[in-house]
C-alpha cells in the first residue's frame, strides 16, 4: 500500500504553517516567561474498536451543548477539493466531516477516540482470513434530499475513486481491491459504465468487499473521506467538487470558489443513526482567503459575528502568539494538541553504512537548539520512537538516551569505535530563513562531535523532489509523516519497507533490511489487530536498532477560537474538530 | 597695447595682495568641501563605519564576543524558551550590548560590525570593477566613435533595459552550483566573488555611458583638437588631456555607487541569493527582523537603522564631493 508524496506535501503545508509559530517569551517588561507554557494535554491515546451497541447508539451529546446558531469558519485558502474521491489533506477531510458519511467514523467521547460503525451497524465482519469484509448498513439512513443511503450508492463511492479523473486521494482500497498499485489499468471507473466485481452488494443493506490479500485493518481504511457514499443519479462528475451530494449533517448551500461558502441542515440526516455526528449549530459560514495574522487578530477581537467563528487549521503565529499565550481570557478559548504529524531527521542510509556513525549522529544532533529556531515548545514535543503517540500499539521507549541538547562526548567515542572518526555530513535544509538558523544550530554541534559538515541549501519548492531522489548526495535531511488512520500499517510498511524504494517515495531515508523486510510481509498478514499492534510496536523498537533516523519532535498545533463557541477540540485528522462544537 | 606691456606683472601684485593666491583645482575643491559642514559630517560618519567595519575583528577582540558563537543556546538564562531573548531590547545588557538574536542567541553587535565589513567589502570591490571597466569603455566608445562606439552603445543599452535584480536572483544560486559539487561546502569566498561579478557584470554599463557621453563633448573642444593636429598620439591624448577632465564623473558616480551597491548586496541577501549563514549579512539581519518584528522589534530595528544611517551618510558625502568637485552643476 504505497502512500503517496502527497502525504507528504500536505505535511509540508502544514509545517510551512507551524514554522510560523514562535513565540515571544518576554517583550518589554512583562517578564512572564515561565508562565507562558503550552498547556493543552496530548491526545496520546490509541483508537479502539467500538462495539455494535456504540455503532448503534447516537452519539453521547456534548454537555451542556445547544442546538441553533451560525459558525463561521475562517480559512486561509477554499478546500481545494469537497469530492470525497479526492479529499486527502486534513483541511479537506475536515470539510468532508460536515458532508459526507462512511461505513465506519470514529466517535469522541470525553477525549477518548473509538472507530465504531457510522453508516453500517458495527465494524465490519471479516472472513476467509480478513480477505472478505462484510457491512450491514442501518435503516433510515437519508442523504440531502431525503432518499435512502443504499449499499450500492457505497458500492459507486468507492468505484469512482478508480477514475483517473478524479486524481489525489488516497489509494488504498483500490490497491487492495485489485491488487495491483496500477488499479486504474485492473478497473478504470464506473463512468463508462464498467462494474467492479470485487465489491458485491447481494441488497440494499449489504455490501461486500473481497480484497486481493489479507488486512485486517480494513475498518481503518474505510473510515476514509474517500470512501464516501455517491449516488449515481447524483453524480455530476467535475461539478461534484464544488457541491458534493451530502450524505452528513449539512449540504452545500452556496460555494463561491475562493471566497466564501455556505453549509446549511441537510434534510435527511437525523441524530438518531449517527454515532459519530453532532450538528449543532443551524448553519456553518466558510470565508477563505485572509493571511494567518488576520485570521488571528479577528479571533482575538472576536467582534460581532466573529464571536462564535473558529478555523480548522490556522496556527495562532508569532506575531500574537505571545498575546495568546499570557492572557487567560484568549488562553481559554485556544486549542493547544499534538496533531498526528511526526517529524524526524532521515539519514541517508545507502550513504552512511556505519550504524556505530549513525548513531553518533543521533548522540550529537542538537533537537533542543532547532526546536528553538522553530519556537520551542510550542512547536512540538520530543520524540524517540518511529511511532507517534496517536498510533495503536505505540510504546514509549528511549534506546539510546541521548540528550535533548545532544552529546558530543558520547558521539565522539561512538565516531572513534567506527569506520571513520571524522566522517563528512552533507546537511541539505530548505531555503528558509528558519532552517538556515537550523542548520548553523545543526553544523555547530556536529562540528563539536567531530563530524565535518556540509550545509547545503535546497529551494523550498524543490525540497521534496530532492529528497525523493533516491541518489540523492544527501546524508543528513528533514522529513515528517503523518498515519492516515491510527495504524503503525500506515507508517512503517511505507517508511521503512526497502522493496518500496522508488523516486518520490516516502522511504526517503532509503533503509533497506531483508529481516526488516520479512517482519512486515509477516505482520501485515496477521489477522489479530492487537497482535499486529504489538508487533509493530516492537518491530519500531528494532528499526531504531539500526538508526534510520533521528526522531524529532511530534507537531503541536496551537489554533484560536471565538468566546461563545463549546465543544472545540482537535480531531484525530489533525485539525480543530468541528462534530462536537457548539453556539452557546 | 602698450599699457597692456607697461602693466606690472602679475605676480608682482601677488607677492603683495593676500587675496590672490595660486591654488591648484584639488586645494580648491577640498575648501569648497570644508566649508559644507553637512558634507565633513556625512565623510566623518563614513569613515567611522570604514574604521568599524574594518575593525571588525580588532573591536569583537576587544569586546570579547564573537558574531558565530551562540551564547544564547549555550547559556540557559539568555534565550526563554520559546528562543527569544529574555530582557527589554532584545536582552541589551552590559554583556551583549545590542542584544542577542532570537533563535541562535548570536551576539547582535558583532554581527552588525562584521555584517558592515562584508558589505563594505563587497560594495567597494564591485565599485572598483565597474569604475575600471566603465571607464576604458566609456572612453574608447567617446573617443574612436564609429562602430567601436556603435557596438559598445548597443550593448550598454541592452545591459541597462535588463531586469537585472530578477537576474541576480535567480543567476546566483545557478552560478555557485556550476562550480561546487553540491557534497561540498561552497566556500565564503567564492560567494563573495560570485555576488561580486555578477553585480559587476551590469553595473559598468552605467559608467560607461556616463563618461563616454563626456568624452563625446571633450572630443570637441579645442585643446584635444589642437591636441589631434599637431600629431599627439591616441594614448596620450586620453591619459594626459581626457583623463585628467574626467576625475570628477568618476569621483562622484564611484562615490554615489558605493552605498547603491551595499544596498543591492543587503537586498540579495535579504532575497536569498547573496551571503549566507554562518556569514554576518545586513541583509539576513533585516530579513529575519521582519520575521520577528513583533515579538522582538529591536533585531530589525539596529540592523535598519544602522544601514539606514550608512547610506544616507554616504548619499550626502557624494553629493557634497560634487558640489566641491563641481560647483556649477545643479542637484
Amino acid at each position: 500500500m504505497p502512500l503517496n508524496r502527497r502525504t507528504v506535501n500536505l505535511l509540508a503545508a502544514a509545517v510551512a504553517a507551524g514554522a510560523l509559530v514562535t513565540v515571544s517569551g518576554c517583550h518589554g517588561s512583562s517578564g512572564s516567561a515561565a508562565a507562558v507554557t503550552p498547556s493543552g494535554p496530548a491526545a496520546k491515546q490509541a483508537v479502539a474498536l467500538g462495539t455494535a451497541a456504540e455503532s448503534d447508539a447516537p452519539d453521547p451529546a456534548v454537555p451542556g451543548a445547544k442546538t441553533g446558531g451560525t459558525v463561521t469558519v475562517l480559512q486561509q485558502n477554499d478546500f481545494s477539493h469537497l469530492d470525497p474521491a479526492r479529499v486527502y489533506s486534513s483541511a479537506n477531510q475536515t470539510a468532508d466531516l460536515l458532508l459526507t458519511r462512511q461505513l465506519t467514523s470514529y466517535q469522541y467521547v470525553d477525549g477518548v477516540t473509538r472507530l465504531v460503525g457510522d453508516l453500517a451497524t458495527d465494524t465490519g465482519t471479516p472472513s476467509d482470513g480478513d480477505r472478505t469484509w462484510t457491512f450491514t448498513l442501518k435503516q433510515g439512513i437519508k442523504y440531502q434530499d431525503g432518499s435512502p443511503i443504499t449499499a450500492q450508492d457505497v458500492k459507486y463511492g468507492v468505484e469512482r475513486t478508480f477514475e483517473s479523473a478524479l486524481s489525489g486521494g488516497p489509494t488504498y482500497l483500490q490497491t487492495w481491491l485489485t491488487g495491483k498499485s496500477d488499479y486504474s489499468a485492473a478497473y478504470p471507473g464506473p463512468w463508462n459504465g464498467q462494474d467492479l466485481p470485487a465489491i458485491q452488494t447481494p441488497d440494499a443493506h449489504t455490501i461486500v468487499f473481497h480484497l486481493a490479500g489479507p488486512h485486517a485493518d480494513f475498518p481503518y481504511a474505510v473510515a476514509m473521506q474517500a470512501y464516501s457514499p455517491v449516488p449515481r443519479a447524483h453524480d455530476t462528475k467535475s461539478a461534484f467538487d464544488l457541491a458534493p451530494f451530502s450524505s452528513g449533517p449539512y449540504m452545500v448551500q452556496s460555494h463561491q470558489a475562493d471566497k466564501s461558502m455556505v453549509l446549511v441542515r441537510s434534510a435527511g440526516w437525523s441524530q438518531a443513526t449517527d454515532p459519530v455526528r453532532h450538528a449543532y449549530p443551524d448553519e456553518w459560514k466558510f470565508e477563505f482567503g485572509g493571511q494567518p495574522l488576520d485570521i488571528d487578530q479577528r479571533l482575538i477581537a472576536a467582534n460581532g459575528a466573529d464571536r462564535t467563528a473558529m478555523t480548522f487549521n490556522t496556527l495562532v503565529t508569532s506575531d500574537v502568539a505571545k498575546q495568546v499565550l499570557s492572557t487567560p481570557s484568549l488562553l481559554a478559548r485556544t486549542v493547544d494538541q499534538v496533531s498526528p504529524f511526526s517529524t524526524y531527521f532521515d539519514i541517508n542510509n545507502r550513504r552512511i553504512t556505519d550504524p556505530k556513525i549513525r548513531e553518533a549522529l543521533l548522540m550529537a544532533f542538537p533537537r533542543q537548539q532547532v526546536r528553538l529556531v522553530f519556537g520551542g515548545p510550542l512547536y512540538g514535543d520530543y520524540t524517540n520512537t518511529i511511532l507517534s503517540p496517536v498510533t495503536n500499539g505505540y510504546q514509549a521507549y528511549d534506546l539510546y538516551h541521548a540528550p535533548v541538547t545532544g552529546d558530543p562526548v558520547a558521539a565522539q567515542k561512538l565516531l572513534a569505535a567506527s569506520s571513520d572518526p571524522h566522517p563528512t555530513i552533507v546537511f541539505a535544509y530548505q531555503g528558509t530563513t528558519q532552517w538556515e538558523a537550523a542548520a548553523v544550530a545543526v553544523a555547530t554541534a556536529l562540528d563539536k562531535a567531530g563530524f565535518k559538515v556540509v550545509t547545503q541549501e535546497v529551494d523550498s519548492k524543490d525540497y521534496y523532489d530532492e529528497i525523493g531522489d533516491v541518489n540523492n548526495k544527501f546524508d543528513l535531511y528533514w522529513a515528517g509523516w503523518g498515519p492516515d488512520w491510527p495504524s503503525a500499517d500506515t507508517v512503517i510498511p511505507p517508511l521503512f519497507d526497502g522493496r518500496q524504494i522508488a523516486p518520490d517515495g516516502s522511504d526517503t531515508m532509503l533503509f533497506d533490511n531483508p529481516s526488516v523486510n520479512a517482519e512486515i510481509d509477516r505482520i501485515g498478514a496477521e489477522t489479530d489487530l492487537a497482535q499486529q499492534d504489538e508487533d509493530w510496536a516492537a518491530l519500531d523498537k528494532t528499526i531504531m536498532g539500526q538508526v534510520p533516523i533521528i526522531p524529532w519532535v511530534d507537531l503541536r498545533q496551537v489554533s484560536m477560537y471565538g468566546p461563545d463557541l463549546g465543544g472545540v477540540h482537535l480531531g484525530f485528522i489533525g485539525t480543530v474538530y468541528p462534530l462536537d462544537v457548539y453556539v452557546k | 597695447m602698450t599699457a597692456l606691456l607697461t602693466d606690472p606683472p602679475p605676480s608682482a601684485s601677488a607677492a603683495t595682495a593676500t587675496a590672490f593666491e595660486g591654488r591648484s583645482p584639488a586645494a580648491l575643491a577640498w575648501r569648497r568641501f570644508r566649508r559644507d559642514r553637512t558634507g565633513v559630517a556625512a565623510g566623518l560618519v563614513v569613515a567611522l563605519f570604514f574604521v568599524v567595519g574594518l575593525g571588525a575583528p580588532v573591536i569583537s577582540w576587544l569586546y570579547g564576543k564573537n558574531p558565530y558563537t551562540t551564547y544564547g543556546q549555550n547559556q540557559p538564562a539568555l534565550l526563554d524558551q520559546f528562543g527569544y531573548p529574555v530582557g527589554s531590547m532584545g536582552g541589551m545588557s552590559s554583556h551583549f550590548w545590542l542584544g542577542i538574536e532570537p533563535g541562535l542567541g548570536r551576539d547582535v553587535f558583532t554581527q552588525l560590525i562584521y555584517g558592515i565589513r562584508t558589505s563594505l567589502l563587497i560594495s567597494l570591490a564591485i565599485v572598483l570593477i565597474i569604475t575600471v571597466i566603465g571607464t576604458l569603455v566609456g572612453v574608447a566608445a567617446g573617443y574612436a566613435g564609429r562602430w567601436i562606439d556603435y557596438s559598445a552603445s548597443r550593448v550598454i543599452d541592452v545591459i541597462l533595459c535588463f531586469p537585472a535584480t530578477l537576474f541576480f536572483v535567480a543567476f546566483i544560486p545557478v552560478a555557485q552550483s556550476a562550480f561546487v559539487s553540491p557534497t561540498e561546502a561552497v566556500p565564503t569566498w567564492m560567494r563573495a566573488t560570485t555576488v561580486i561579478l555578477v553585480l559587476s557584470a551590469f553595473g559598468w554599463a552605467s559608467t560607461a555611458r556616463l563618461l563616454r557621453g563626456q568624452v563625446l563633448s571633450l572630443r570637441e573642444r579645442e585643446f584635444v583638437q589642437s591636441a589631434q593636429v599637431i600629431g599627439v598620439p591616441a594614448r596620450r591624448i586620453i591619459l594626459r588631456e581626457l583623463l585628467p577632465n574626467l576625475w570628477t564623473p568618476i569621483l562622484i558616480s564611484v562615490s554615489l555607487a558605493v552605498p547603491n551597491y551595499v544596498t543591492t548586496e543587503a537586498a540579495l541577501s535579504f532575497l536569498g541569493a547573496g551571503m549566507v549563514e554562518p556569514t554576518p549579512d545586513w541583509g539576513r539581519m533585516i530579513q529575519r527582523g521582519a520575521e520577528v518584528y513583533n515579538a522582538d522589534f529591536s533585531y530589525m530595528l539596529f540592523p535598519g537603522l544602522a544601514m539606514l544611517i550608512f547610506v544616507l551618510a554616504f548619499n550626502l558625502l557624494g553629493d557634497a564631493v560634487r558640489d566641491a568637485l563641481d560647483p556649477k552643476s545643479s542637484r
